[in-house]
């Protein structure tokens, strides 16, 4: 059975990512399934490494696997039976592969990057789950590209106004969207790759132009005026994309390798306005190989620093409020699931069923 | 007891300057600084007056040798 | 010293701060002397512009720097992410160093590795290269040094010399037909020790063994349990009341309890808090290794002081009983708590604190100054600590011991320590009850010529002090230098010998305001840092607090208080005034005249009586502890 892999990444620290994995795990729990899990960061401390304030730790149940790095295992309440430790290093030592053996927290520090992500990903596929849950760390999406599905935790850690808040996940529901058929690189056509470092060039002094290692090809349409297509691939930056969209001549297709991609180069709201600035440019968009997002959770907890005291103090927005105005704004399922989780659940479950066919034990 | 208290691994230091006259009213301040944050049994363990008050650190011990120790 | 080409590594060091990129400076220094490529970018460019670099350079290590406040993190995490999204993650190894960084911080953010700030260049280019720090390189405290191995023990003064080898003729015949209850009970317990570990692969007897074949427990083979009720039941008759009491009935005295099993479930936890994470205070081959006395009261209070005490860097911990443990006739046995100053002694307490001990940290275990004696030095022995502590002349003229009871059991606590291996330290604290200094050093000098006879290795400890002899002479009415340097150019006159100044350098000196106390501390230190000697303990900045037991923060203060001393003096050195010189000179002629009145007296035990190494006027009085005690063997 091909088990899959659910990310839960945040917009920023503290947007909920570690209550919103423990809201699915128990949730799944309940509901016959027996999770795997993983972090691409560390989570679980008693306390936030960065603001001080307290935070959640993650509780798992017998029967579940954990990975994690070997300074973890001995920090949770929970007994683990260690089954293999891995290749897979950490700064928090060797990522260990364990059995819950008694209920208890435990503490996650996982592989934190792509590649690695996918080796133990590939590893616990081969042992008894039937879902795996990876929790992120800070804003960091990158491994992320190794699940299957996605939730975004995003919270008043990110923005404490309501206004920006709502903003900025319209962006980055909109960036989500863009969606489309993959391209080959040899169809045919009027095609050109632009490569991760080249973007770069550019990305840091858009007024040079665009590179020319390659020569001359000028990033025009072909002689018969039909679109041409740009292959994005590697590392993108908004100022790389920016002179891109300068130096091309509609119609034509920018082809992104995933939504990622895109979410990585910059400020969201500014890669949003430039993107949704396009179409009328006569220019498309898309990621060819998206990465489904499922649902964004919603927390309106932010830590204010008090700047007199010099600590980081507990703040919320007005959970409701904030609830409603994401609900008619952003075209994907919001949840705050301290106060009502139990749809994200069910839509996790459903995209489950869909994808692996089935999921209890 | 506090779970932030039974952190600690023997004793709490208090250190500060008070504005006062004496050496009397810099102790009276400091144990009652004490009793404040709720530490009834606290000591002088060092106090000097001079200019405008009184450098003082005054001290409670949350775990004593031979007690039962939150930390353990 | 440089390292093959093929190991060569390529290292791209990137300041992400507008200031702060001296760390990366002095990464990058070392890394070239090692023949690495490291390449310093300027600090604070754009993210952008460093993932370029990193793109064009294809460096094996990136290291990035960076002083964090809220926000900042997030920069560190995109550049991992972009470097992750654009594959350069696969060759490339992502350090971050800076204050705020943590190895839990590190991975959050993505990182193969966290620099905290206490982050050596070792450390840095250690990780590069792939290997974990050697041993010079992780601190002295990994290899345990030997404070006596490179002296002679050859007296250099011919008269005082002749004096010496005459007195120890006289003593040692005198003591050595002798014997006492505290030498009786040490045969018995090295009887009781050996029993309970003679199952035992391991020398040490692991905690959980001993305390489960005690013959307390019914777990103990039938045979072994016989025998040791046999051996205590002896032991029981040759104690005093209080310790009496505990075998025949299992009284425990006043303010003592015997740890839970709960309690002792966390011994584990609490040895390997902070393991590997020890740092030293100098340089492997500087002086002096720095010692801190323990004695909380409680095994459990003072694992936890020692843990931090070798965080900090102290390079040994002595082991100090309670001020009772002098003038009681016993010891007891079992995992015992105790609310005032200073841990009991018993088997079952040094065997958890020895195995909560970080290999490399020496340890001391010592008799308070009085009638057990020669049974602590076979709980040293047993127990494997390094070194232990034998007084004569203090424990019979400023502890309360009876001069004659002293000079048996110190006899025969020497010939144990020779037997096994343990040097052991002389001090002259009878100068804190106002005996000159001429006169104590005296009083060492015949104890440790006795030893030195009886084949053990003493150290010597003149005091670092502001003894009452200065504040009524004058002597330091100027500095705290020149008297103490006196005492060390002193001995150096008379004998090759490891000198250990204590205990705490600095006495009465110190106040109850912590910064003055820790800074008295750290010059003190600098002080025997300039003289070269073997080792000092030192004080913590409660060390004048009488109100309470000392505290963990206020040990941290001196620990670092001391290594501030130290790298601030590096190689440099206090020097003392002529003054020093002079006194010295003194010094040793009004040794040379105490030590000829001490034969005029006849041997040791009369020179104590006698107050020739310290009279009443003085303020030092012959012990009554033990007096009658001793038996001729027949």
């Amino acid at each position: 059975m091909d088990v899959k892999a659910i990310g839960i990444a945040g917009t920023a620290k503290n947007t909920g990512k570690t209550t919103t994995l423990s809201w699915l795990l128990q949730s799944a729990l309940e509901d016959g399934f027996l999770p795997a899990v993983t972090s691409i960061g560390y989570d679980g401390e008693a306390v936030d490494n960065v603001t001080g304030l307290p935070k959640p730790r993650l509780a798992v149940a017998p029967g579940m696997l954990v990975a994690t790095a070997e300074r973890c295992l001995s920090l949770g309440s929970a007994q683990l039976k260690i089954l293999e430790r891995s290749s897979l290093d950490t700064p928090l030592g060797p990522v260990f592969l364990a059995l819950v053996h008694s209920p208890g927290l435990v503490v996650l520090a996982g592989p934190n990057k792509t590649s690695d992500l996918k080796v133990l990903l590939q590893r616990i596929r081969e042992e008894k789950a039937s879902v795996i849950l990876v929790d992120g760390a800070f804003g960091r999406l990158a491994p992320m590209q190794a699940t299957d599905g996605l939730i975004m935790a995003q919270g008043a850690a990110r923005f404490s106004e309501v206004s920006r808040l709502v903003a900025q996940t319209v962006a980055l529901a909109g960036l989500f969207s863009l969606t489309g058929p993959a391209v080959s690189e040899n169809a045919e056509g009027n095609r050109r790759v632009i490569s991760a470092a080249s973007l770069l060039e550019v990305g840091v002094t858009p007024d040079r132009g665009m590179p020319s290692e390659k020569g001359e090809d000028a990033l025009v349409p072909g002689p018969d005026n039909r679109s041409s297509d740009f292959l994005v691939n590697g590392m993108l930056t908004l100022a790389a994309l920016q002179s891109l969209v300068l130096q091309i001549k509609a119609p034509a297709r920018i082809i992104l390798e995933n939504t990622i991609q895109l979410l990585l180069s910059g400020d969201v709201e500014a890669v949003w306005r430039l993107v949704s600035s396009l179409a009328e440019k006569g220019i498309e968009i898309w990621a060819q190989h998206p990465l489904p997002l499922l649902a964004f959770t919603i927390n309106p907890f932010y830590p204010e620093w008090i700047e007199g005291s010099r600590i980081f103090r507990e703040r919320y927005l007005q959970a409701e409020a904030l609830e409603a105005a994401l609900a008619t704004t952003v075209p994907f399922p919001v949840f705050d699931v301290k106060r009502n989780g139990t749809g994200l659940w069910q839509l996790v479950k459903a995209f489950l069923l869909k994808t692996q066919g089935m999921g209890q034990y | 007891m506090s779970e932030i208290k039974k952190k600690i691994l023997d004793a709490l230091d208090v250190e500060t300057f008070f504005v006062c006259e004496n050496e009397e009213e810099a102790r009276g301040l400091a144990l009652g600084l004490m009793a404040e944050m709720g530490f009834s049994q606290a000591d002088v363990v060092f106090l000097e007056t001079k200019g405008p008050g009184a450098r003082v650190r005054v001290r409670t011990y949350v775990h004593r040798p031979g007690n039962r120790y939150g930390w353990l | 010293m440089s390292i093959p080409s093929m190991t060569k590594k390529k290292v791209l060091l990137a300041p992400v701060d507008p200031v702060h990129d001296v760390g990366l400076k002095m990464i990058r220094r070392a890394l070239q002397e090692r023949g690495h490529e490291a390449i310093l970018l300027a600090p604070d460019l754009p993210v952008e512009e460093i993932l370029r670099e990193i793109a064009r350079s294809q460096p094996d290590f990136v290291f990035l720097s960076r002083t964090l406040g809220y926000g900042v993190t997030e920069t560190l995490a995109r550049i991992i992410d972009l470097a992750d999204f654009a594959g350069l993650r696969e060759k490339t190894r992502f350090a971050v160093g800076g204050m705020a960084i943590r190895p839990q911080l590190a991975a959050e953010l993505g990182f193969d590795r966290g620099f905290g700030p206490k982050t050596t260049v070792e450390e840095a280019v250690a990780y590069v290269e792939g290997r974990k720090l050697t041993e010079r390189e992780s601190g002295p405290s990994r290899a345990k040094r030997n404070l006596s191995s490179n002296y002679s023990y050859q007296f250099k003064h011919p008269v005082i010399s002749q004096v010496l080898t005459e007195l120890v003729a006289r003593t040692s015949g005198w003591a050595a037909v002798r014997t006492s209850p505290g030498v009786k009970r040490a045969l018995l317990r090295q009887k009781i020790l050996q029993v309970t570990q003679r199952d035992e692969t391991s020398p040490i007897p692991e905690p959980v063994s001993l305390m489960a074949q005690t013959p307390l427990t019914p777990e103990a083979p039938f045979s072994q349990r016989r025998e040791l009720h046999e051996l205590r039941r002896q032991y029981a008759q040759l104690a005093g009341g209080a310790i009496r009491a505990y075998y025949d009935q299992g009284d425990l005295p006043p303010k003592t309890r015997s740890l839970s099993k709960e309690e002792l479930a966390f011994l584990t936890n609490l040895a390997n808090k902070g393991k590997g994470e020890e740092r030293q205070l100098h340089l492997p081959d500087q002086r002096p290794l720095i010692f801190v006395q323990y004695g909380t009261g409680c095994p459990f209070m003072d694992i936890a002081h020692i843990k931090l005490a070798e965080a900090w860097g102290a390079d040994g911990v002595i082991h100090f009983d309670p001020s009772w443990g002098a003038r009681a006739e016993g010891l007891l046995e079992g995992n015992l708590s105790h609310e005032e100053d200073g841990s009991i002694l018993t088997p079952q307490n040094l065997a958890i604190i020895q195995s909560s001990l970080t290999r490399g940290t020496l340890w001391q275990v010592r008799a308070h100054r009085g009638l057990n004696t020669p049974e602590t030095v076979v709980l040293a022995g047993e127990l494997g600590a390094d070194l232990t502590k034998i007084n004569i002349a203090y424990g019979s003229l400023g502890g309360g011991t009876d001069p004659d009871r002293l000079v048996v059991d110190g006899y025969q606590s020497m010939k144990l320590a020779a037997a096994y291996g343990l040097p052991y330290d002389v001090v002259t604290n009878e100068e804190l009850a106002g005996v000159p200094a001429h006169k104590a050093l005296a009083g060492m000098l015949i104890s440790a010529a006795l030893g030195i006879t009886l084949g053990g290795r003493p150290i010597l400890q003149p005091l670092f002090a502001y003894s009452p002899e200065v504040m009524i002479g004058g002597q330091m009415d100027d500095n705290y230098v020149d008297f103490n340097a006196a005492k060390i150019l002193a001995l150096r006159e008379i004998i090759d010998a490891p000198l250990w100044p204590g205990a705490p350098v600095g006495f009465l000196t110190q106040s109850e305001d912590r910064v003055q106390s820790s800074l008295a501390t750290s010059l003190h230190a600098m002080l025997a840092a300039s003289m070269g000697v073997e080792a000092i303990t030192i004080a913590s900045s409660d060390e004048a607090y009488s109100g309470g037991p000392i505290s963990a923060a206020s040990r941290v203060d001196t620990l670092r208080a001391v290594a501030e001393g130290f790298r601030f003096l590096g190689a440099a050195r206090i020097q003392h005034t002529d003054r020093a010189r002079e006194w010295a000179d003194k010094m040793v002629h009004d040794i040379e005249e105490v030590l000829e009145k001490a034969l005029e007296a006849g041997s040791l035990r009369d020179a104590l009586y006698q107050g020739v190494l310290g009279s009443q006027e003085d303020g030092a009085y012959p012990g009554r502890a033990g007096r009658g005690t001793v038996r001729e063997i027949s």
